[in-house]
């Protein structure tokens, strides 16, 4: 018998894996049947609305809850086990909702007693607590009580708290929540700097869009503790049309000037890959939308010929208009069922 | 469990203790009290009376009549001097019983409700201290300001009463033996069952003033001890203190078992 042996490096192994998760508090199901991938150095994105399952999905990750079916593997380690605990906790920097710092002490007690707790070796933590501050910009604060900062200090202190043990995962719950605009944009280029220059792992969990946008590598969204799609933004939307929400499909408006001489059954006939075409009331512009199965580059391309089609046959474009839903858009449609059937 | 990290808690807390007004001037208010009325109210009481007995003929020894016990421990003395005596050294021994209970129960309520109350528990039992370092930790923080309050305020209420008794006597009447074994024996217990019911109530509720009112009720006891003190049902002679502290040991035990067993991260998360 021939024994193959493939020899798995450390980077093989997901950072973080939920298998078929699970989580009841008594009969409420908050996670339901959960299977992720996160890649090790990935940013990932898990949004939802409130009560969705975003924090209940990072404190199970976190060792915080333990799942009620399934599990959670964090670089191949399952969290059921209990003789994983320390092991995962150092691998996690865990930033949760609220800043979560210790407002009578000053920023560096904070990080000093974390930094104990998590097991840093004494002659490490001067120079790890100088780092961090260092890259958050926050020297200058380092004896003042942290009631003191403001809130955007706060929060980059709660990361620089989270990543003053040397994780290598960051689990960042709702990093931007209650911030004005200015202190968000700057917690975000902090994240993203952050990951970028340590080579962090985020699992980032938000219900700002921009956020999820402009940090994530790829994201899901979680509604009622199903994922409902994952993948990159583009992949995600595709899903969520397709499976959720046709009415917010990519659709093309083209104006014509002589349009009393196409009906909607020439156009169908003219325009190939087309699923509906509608007649606006302004009896001059259609309303075009294109078969599921076409990816947005197909989409681009069934366009032009649809163009080219018309101009041949005749007709006099005055506009063409290409509106595309964006994750905003597919995000608040989820949120407006979920309110509906709740 | 590792006690080193035990004590990492232990320092965090006192820290914060140490920086939180609100916190310091509750635990203060009770000793300071205590340690300064109840000393004069001692002293004033038997002039009160003889200055309120008209003609001044009525002797006090007519007026109060001492309960066995204390008239075993005031043989010798002069009527003014047993009654001086009874009050500072036996009668007001249970108001250094609410000391310890009064001052561990705001701190654990702070250090265990609190913590939930502020938001900072997530972050902390994220960490990889275990539940019992956690617990000891915490415990410790409350207990041992508890103590540190408690023998100071007695180490005061001593020396007024020696100060202000001492021309009456020619001696220093305190600490005498109930004082002792209030110290060593019933305050520790009363800190312990007090920490240990603030943490068993701190894992149901999510804010510190519920953890305080419902710890609160632990001061009953003490209540019962004085009302039953002040109507002679109960005297509080080194017999009955010994009972008090057996009874405080086991329900310590009881207490603390229970603590240990709720005091885990999921249930602490679950009332957040």
């Amino acid at each position: 018998m021939k024994v193959q042996t493939v020899s798995i490096s450390s980077s093989d192994v997901p950072a973080i894996e939920l298998r078929n998760l699970g989580k009841n508090f008594e009969d409420f199901r908050a996670i339901d049947d959960v299977n992720l991938n996160v890649a090790q150095g990935e940013v990932f994105g898990l949004l939802g609305p409130n009560g969705a399952g975003k924090t209940t999905t990072m404190r199970i990750i976190a060792c915080l809850l333990s799942p009620t079916d399934g599990d959670v593997l964090v670089k191949g380690k399952s969290v059921r086990d209990p003789r994983n605990r320390t092991e995962i906790s150092r691998e996690i920097g865990l930033l949760t909702e609220s800043p979560n710092i210790y407002e009578r002490l000053t920023a560096e007690q904070n990080l000093v007693f974390f930094a104990h707790a998590y097991g840093v070796p004494e002659n490490e933590i001067e120079g790890r607590i100088k780092k961090v501050l260092e890259e958050f910009n926050l020297a200058d604060r380092r004896q003042d009580r942290t009631v003191t900062l403001s809130k955007g200090m706060k929060q980059k202190l709660a990361i620089a708290r989270a990543l003053v043990h040397g994780p290598s995962i960051l689990l960042l719950d709702e990093p931007t929540a209650s911030l004005d605009a200015e202190s968000a944009k700057m917690i975000r280029t902090q994240i993203s700097e952050t990951a970028k220059m340590g080579g962090h792992t985020v699992f980032l969990s938000t219900h700002n869009l921009d956020d999820a946008s402009r940090l994530c590598d790829r994201i899901a969204f979680i509604s009622r503790g199903r994922i409902l799609a994952s993948g990159s933004e583009k992949e995600v939307a595709r899903q969520v049309k397709r499976d959720q929400l046709d009415a917010k499909a990519d659709r093309v408006s083209i104006s014509l000037i002589n349009s009393e001489g196409f009906s909607e059954e020439n156009l169908s006939r003219l325009i190939a890959g087309s699923k509906s075409i509608h007649k606006n009331g302004d009896g001059r512009t259609f309303e075009l939308i294109f078969k599921d199965e076409y990816s947005d580059e197909e989409i681009d391309s069934l366009t032009s010929k649809a163009i080219e089609s018309l101009v041949a046959a005749g007709a006099k474009i005055t506009s063409v208009v290409q509106s595309r839903p964006s994750l905003e858009d597919l995000y608040l449609e989820i949120v407006a069922r979920e309110r509906k059937q709740n | 469990m590792n006690f080193e990290n035990a004590m990492l808690v232990f320092r965090k807390d006192w820290l914060e203790i140490k920086q939180s007004k609100q916190l310091l001037i509750p635990i203060f208010v009770l000793p300071v009290l205590m340690v300064v009325a109840l000393p004069i109210i001692a002293v004033q009481i038997p002039v009160l009376i003889i200055s309120g007995n008209s003609a001044g003929t009525t002797p006090l020894s007519q007026t109060f009549t001492l309960p066995f016990e204390i008239s075993a421990l005031t043989v010798g003395m002069t009527a003014k001097q047993a009654f001086v005596y009874s009050m500072s050294a036996v009668f007001f021994a249970p108001f250094t019983m609410l000391v310890p209970l009064i001052v561990s129960s705001i701190i654990s309520s702070d250090s265990f409700a609190g913590e939930k109350e502020r938001k900072t528990v997530e972050a902390l039992l994220a960490t990889p201290l275990s539940d019992m370092e956690l617990l000891f930790g915490k415990t410790l923080a409350s207990f041992i300001p508890a103590m540190l309050v408690t023998v100071l305020s007695f180490a005061v209420y001593a020396g007024i009463t020696d100060y202000l008794d001492y021309p009456m006597f020619g001696y220093a009447i305190l600490p005498n033996f109930i004082w002792i074994l209030i110290l060593v024996g019933i305050a520790p217990a009363f800190a312990i069952a007090a920490t240990g019911l603030t943490v068993i109530i701190s894992t149901r509720v999510s804010g510190t003033r519920e953890a305080q009112q419902i710890s609160g009720l632990l001061v009953i006891p003490i209540i019962v001890l004085l009302f039953g003190q002040t109507t002679g049902v109960v005297l509080l002679g080194v017999n009955t203190l010994l009972v008090v502290l057996a009874l405080m040991i086991i329900l310590d035990y009881i207490i603390l078992r229970i603590g240990v067993r709720l005091f885990n991260r999921e249930r602490i998360l679950s009332k957040l």
